[in-house]
């Protein structure tokens, strides 16, 4: 009677542990649709509003911005420059990882398009995203990006 | 005249407090770093097994030329493939790095690199951007995920 009862108990207990995991991991999936949404609106205030005050943001040629006064000024030339939208930007989530519960790594996987010297060009990159809860909320404490080099020949 | 001999205690143990901390940041700091001179070590050894040995068995890692790497066994067999190609690294600086305690168990550490080595008998140099999430693991530093960036001039 006493296992049956410490079974159920351990069960439930797993069950919990299970269903903190899935909303914290919901949780991480709604931050980061979020910032995506407020990329495509071109919201500089908002997309800058996902990084930690000391984050760092790393793109795709190793270009360094640390701190968010920085990364907001990064991401308001960017706009201005070459704003995402749906057509030419795409990011899909590979994995999120809890290194415990208020810091998740996320990877995912970008293609784009864009133009460089009057050519319409496809890229690949693989990303990643340290984020940090504070006081409830996610926080980018880095955002790194690696580009994807094409297959040697090309 | 109480109120006094107890501000200074609590003083006294905050002052003891915040020495132990910083003592400790202080370890963590020197492991962090050794972890990562031994990922370069290793790397410049053509070791693969010695250079698995830094990661978590779930950890993940991109290096350079951008393809995705998960788990410990699937890094260790990657790097066994490429240490059988044919190259050196015969100059490794470290530019900057630093490193910050996301939480007392987890740490993040960023760096830039200038490397100098051949590739197939041709020269090669350049810089590199790396970045380490470290944990904690039974009081040992394992890397959980590691990603490298070229930087491009």
């Amino acid at each position: 009677m006493f296992s049956a009862l410490l079974f159920c108990a351990f069960a439930l207990f797993q069950h919990t542990l299970h269903a903190q995991s899935a909303n914290d991991e919901q949780s991480v999936r709604n931050f980061l649709n979020a910032g995506l949404q407020a990329w495509y609106a071109g919201d500089v205030d908002k997309a800058a509003d996902c990084y930690a005050d000391n984050a760092t943001v790393v793109d795709w040629m190793g270009k360094q911005n640390y701190g968010k006064a920085a990364i907001r000024a990064g991401i308001a030339q960017m706009f201005m420059q070459d704003k995402p939208t749906r057509e030419n930007f795409s990011m899909t989530v590979r994995e999120i990882r809890f290194l415990n519960p208020s810091i998740a790594v996320a990877s995912f996987d970008l293609k784009g398009k864009g133009e460089m010297d009057g050519k319409t060009i496809e890229w690949a990159a693989l990303s990643t995203m340290v984020l940090s809860r504070k006081t409830g909320n996610w926080l980018i404490e880095l955002d790194q990006t690696t580009g994807i080099a094409p297959p040697q020949g090309q | 005249m109480k109120t006094t001999i107890f501000s200074t205690l609590l003083f006294c143990a905050f002052t003891l407090f915040s020495a132990a901390v910083n003592a400790q940041t202080k370890a963590d700091e020197a492991a962090l770093n050794a972890l990562l001179k031994e990922a370069y070590d290793a790397f410049a050894a053509k070791d693969a097994n010695r250079f698995g040995a830094i990661f978590t068995e779930d950890a993940t890692f991109i290096p350079p030329p951008g393809y995705y790497t998960k788990g410990k066994a699937a890094i260790i067999a990657s790097h066994v493939e490429l240490f059988k190609m044919d190259f050196t690294v015969e100059k490794t600086e470290i530019r900057s790095s630093n490193i910050r305690f996301l939480s007392p168990d987890v740490a993040l550490a960023t760096w830039t690199e200038y490397q100098e080595g051949t590739w197939n008998g041709q020269a090669q140099k350049g810089e590199t951007f790396g970045s380490v999430v470290a944990v904690r693991q039974n009081g040992k530093w394992l890397t959980a995920t590691c990603q490298m960036t070229p930087v491009m001039n």
